[in-house]
C-alpha cells in the first residue's frame, strides 16, 4: 500500500516535470509547425545554470530565477538566431534543432565538467511528513505543487487574457489569423520564450529531486517529452498536461517493476497513439 | 479588347489593381498574368469555372500565396510583397473559401481575435453587424465549428469586417448554403456593400447578379473579360464558354 502511494507520488512530479518540458514544445509545434529537437538542452542548461546560484548563493529562489533567466536568455537566442531562419523547413528545422541539442549538451561539460554534480535538498524542503502509515517526501509534494500552479497560470494564460487567445486562435489557424491584422511571428516568440523559461525551470526543479545533475538529463527527459506532447495531441496544453500525469505514473510503475521495459512501454504508447488516434488521446486543442 | 487592363472605369479611379500577376503555388504556375480593377464603392464578381484561379488570385491579394511577378496596388501603393497582416492592417478584410472558422472557440471569442484592444468605433460596427446577422447573437457562446454552414459563413463575414476595412475580399459565401440561406446572404452583402467595397467569388450566377455590380471572369490563370454586370446578361457566348451556363 505505501509502496503503490510512494509510487504513485513519484509518478505525479516526474508528470509535472514533463508537463513544463511538454507545454512549450506543444505549444511551439500547435503555432508554428516547428519541431524543437533543442528542448532538452534549456532543460539541461536551466538545471546547470540553477544549481550553480544555487550553491555559490545558497538560495534555492535565487536558483529558481537563475534557472529562468538562463531560459529566458537561451530561448531569446534560440528563436531569433536559429529557429527563425528556417521556418517552413522542417528538414533543415529538425536537423540544426538535433545539432543545437548536442552543442548545448556537450557545452555543459565543457563549462561544468563531465562529471555529474550532486545537489542538495534546501533545508525547508528536506525529510518527510508522515501520515500513519503513509511517508510524503516534502520535496516531491513541492514539484507537484509548483506544477499544478504553472499548470493554472498557463490555463488562465490562455483562456483569460488576449494574448491566449490569439495563441489559441493561431494554433487552430495560423494563416486566419494573419488575415486578421495580426503579426503571429511575435507571438510565436513570445511562445518560445516561456516554453524555454518553463523547460530551464523544470531542469531546476528536478535537480534536487533527483539528488544529481548530469550533461545527458537533457535527451533523456526530452524523448519523454515527446511522447507527451504526442500522446496529448500537438497543440493541447492542458492534453499535455494529462498525458505527462499518464506518462509519469507508467514511468514510476515501470521502473519499480520493470525497470529495464520503462522506456519502451511508453515509446509503445506513443507508437499506438500515432497510428491508431494521432490527434492525441485528449482530443480538443488550446 | 475585353478590358482586363484598362486603370479607370468611366472616371471612377480603382481602389485595387492587379496587374499581371503570375503566382506559383509549389512548383505549378498557377496564375499567369492576371490583371483587373476594382472600382471603389462597387461589388465586384470574379467568375470563371472551377479551378480557374478564383482562389488563388484572392490568395495572392492577401498576401498567402506568393506573388512572383507583376504588381498588386492598393490605394495606389504596391503590396504584393508586404507579410499578410500587414496586408489586412491596410484596410483589407478576408473571408476564405473554407470560411477559416476557430473551431474550438466561441462566436464571441472568434470575433474578439479580430477587434482587438477596445474601440468604440469597432463596438459600433459589432452592433452593426449583429443587426445584420442576428444568428451570431443566438448563438454568441456557442463554438464556431458548432455552427450551421450558413452561420459560419455569417461570422467569417462579421469577423473580416468588423474592423474598419476598406476592401472585402470574400471567396464563394454561398457555396454549399440552402437558397433560403442564400438569399439572407445576398441580404447581407447588399447591406455590407453600403460601406465598403467588395471582390466577391461567386459560382452562384443568380447570386452574382444579384449585388454585382462589375464583373470580371477568370480561365485559365488570365483574365479574359469583364465589364459591367448588367451587359453580362447579354452576353450568352460568355455564359457558355466560361461559366457553364447554357
Ligand atoms: N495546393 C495546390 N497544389 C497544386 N495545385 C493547386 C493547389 N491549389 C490550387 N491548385 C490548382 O490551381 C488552379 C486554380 O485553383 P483555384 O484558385 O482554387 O481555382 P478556383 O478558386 O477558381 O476554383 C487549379 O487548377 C487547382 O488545381
Ligand atoms: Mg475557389
Amino acid at each position: 500500500m505505501d509502496i503503490a502511494i510512494n509510487l504513485i507520488i513519484n509518478g505525479l512530479a516526474t508528470g509535472m516535470l514533463l508537463f513544463l518540458l511538454a507545454a512549450g514544445l506543444t505549444l511551439i509545434f500547435g503555432l508554428m509547425h516547428v519541431l524543437n529537437f533543442a528542448h532538452g538542452g534549456l532543460f539541461v542548461w536551466g538545471a546547470y545554470a540553477g544549481v550553480w546560484f544555487y550553491l555559490w548563493t545558497g538560495s534555492f529562489l535565487a536558483g529558481l530565477l537563475g534557472a529562468c533567466s538562463a531560459g529566458l536568455l537561451l530561448g531569446l537566442i534560440m528563436e531569433r538566431l536559429i529557429i527563425q531562419p528556417v521556418y517552413g523547413d522542417s528538414t533543415r528545422q529538425i536537423l540544426i534543432t538535433l545539432g543545437v541539442m548536442l552543442v548545448l549538451s556537450e557545452m555543459v561539460k565543457v563549462v561544468w565538467g563531465p562529471n555529474q554534480i550532486s545537489v542538495p535538498t534546501l533545508n525547508l524542503l528536506e525529510g518527510s511528513w508522515r501520515i500513519g502509515e503513509i511517508v510524503l517526501i516534502k520535496y516531491r509534494i513541492f514539484v507537484i505543487a509548483a506544477g499544478a500552479l504553472v499548470f493554472a497560470l498557463l490555463q488562465w494564460l490562455l483562456k483569460k487574457t488576449r494574448v491566449g487567445l490569439i495563441i489559441r486562435a493561431g494554433v487552430i489557424h495560423r494563416e486566419m489569423v494573419e488575415s486578421l491584422g495580426i503579426n503571429v511571428k511575435r507571438y510565436f516568440l513570445l511562445v518560445f520564450v516561456l516554453g524555454a523559461v518553463l523547460a530551464a525551470l523544470a531542469g531546476m526543479l528536478f535537480a534536487p529531486y533527483s539528488g544529481v545533475i548530469y550533461a545527458e538529463m537533457g535527451m533523456e527527459y526530452a524523448i519523454l517529452a515527446f511522447i507527451v506532447v504526442v500522446v496529448g495531441g500537438l497543440g493541447s496544453v492542458s492534453g499535455s498536461a494529462m498525458a505527462a500525469v499518464m506518462v509519469g505514473l507508467s514511468s514510476a510503475f515501470m521502473n519499480y517493476f520493470l525497470p529495464d521495459a520503462a522506456l519502451a512501454v511508453n515509446m509503445l504508447l506513443m507508437a499506438a497513439v500515432l497510428l491508431f488516434k494521432p490527434s492525441g488521446l485528449f482530443g480538443a486543442r488550446g | 479588347m475585353n478590358g482586363c487592363n484598362r486603370p479607370i472605369w468611366g472616371g471612377t479611379l480603382m481602389l485595387l489593381e492587379v496587374k499581371g500577376i503570375h503566382t506559383m503555388i509549389g512548383r505549378f504556375h498557377i496564375l499567369q498574368g492576371v490583371s483587373f480593377g476594382v472600382p471603389r464603392g462597387e461589388v465586384t464578381v470574379l467568375l470563371g469555372r472551377n479551378g480557374a484561379g478564383k482562389t488563388t488570385t484572392i490568395r495572392s491579394i492577401m498576401g498567402l500565396s506568393p506573388v512572383v511577378r507583376g504588381e498588386v496596388r492598393f490605394e495606389g501603393e504596391q503590396i504584393q510583397s508586404l507579410p499578410t497582416h500587414v496586408i489586412a492592417r491596410k484596410g483589407i478584410g478576408y473571408v476564405p473559401e473554407d470560411m477559416g472558422i476557430f473551431g474550438d472557440l466561441t462566436v464571441e471569442e472568434n470575433l474578439k481575435v479580430a477587434m482587438g484592444r477596445d474601440d468604440p468605433a469597432v463596438s459600433d460596427r459589432l452592433a452593426w453587424i449583429l443587426e445584420l446577422f442576428p444568428d451570431l447573437k443566438v448563438y454568441w457562446r456557442r463554438k464556431g465549428g458548432q455552427l450551421s454552414g450558413g452561420q459560419k459563413q455569417m461570422l467569417s463575414i462579421a469577423r473580416a469586417f468588423i474592423q474598419n476595412r476598406s476592401l472585402l475580399l470574400i471567396d464563394e459565401p454561398s457555396k454549399g448554403l440552402a437558397p433560403i440561406m442564400v438569399d439572407k446572404m445576398v441580404e447581407g452583402i447588399r447591406q455590407i456593400k453600403e460601406r465598403t467595397t467588395i471582390l466577391l467569388v461567386e459560382q452562384n450566377f443568380s447570386m452574382a447578379q444579384a449585388v454585382g455590380d462589375r464583373f470580371v471572369i477568370l480561365d485559365g490563370g488570365r483574365c479574359v473579360h469583364t465589364g459591367p454586370m448588367d451587359a453580362l446578361k447579354e452576353e450568352k457566348e460568355l455564359q457558355r464558354r466560361y461559366l457553364g451556363i447554357a
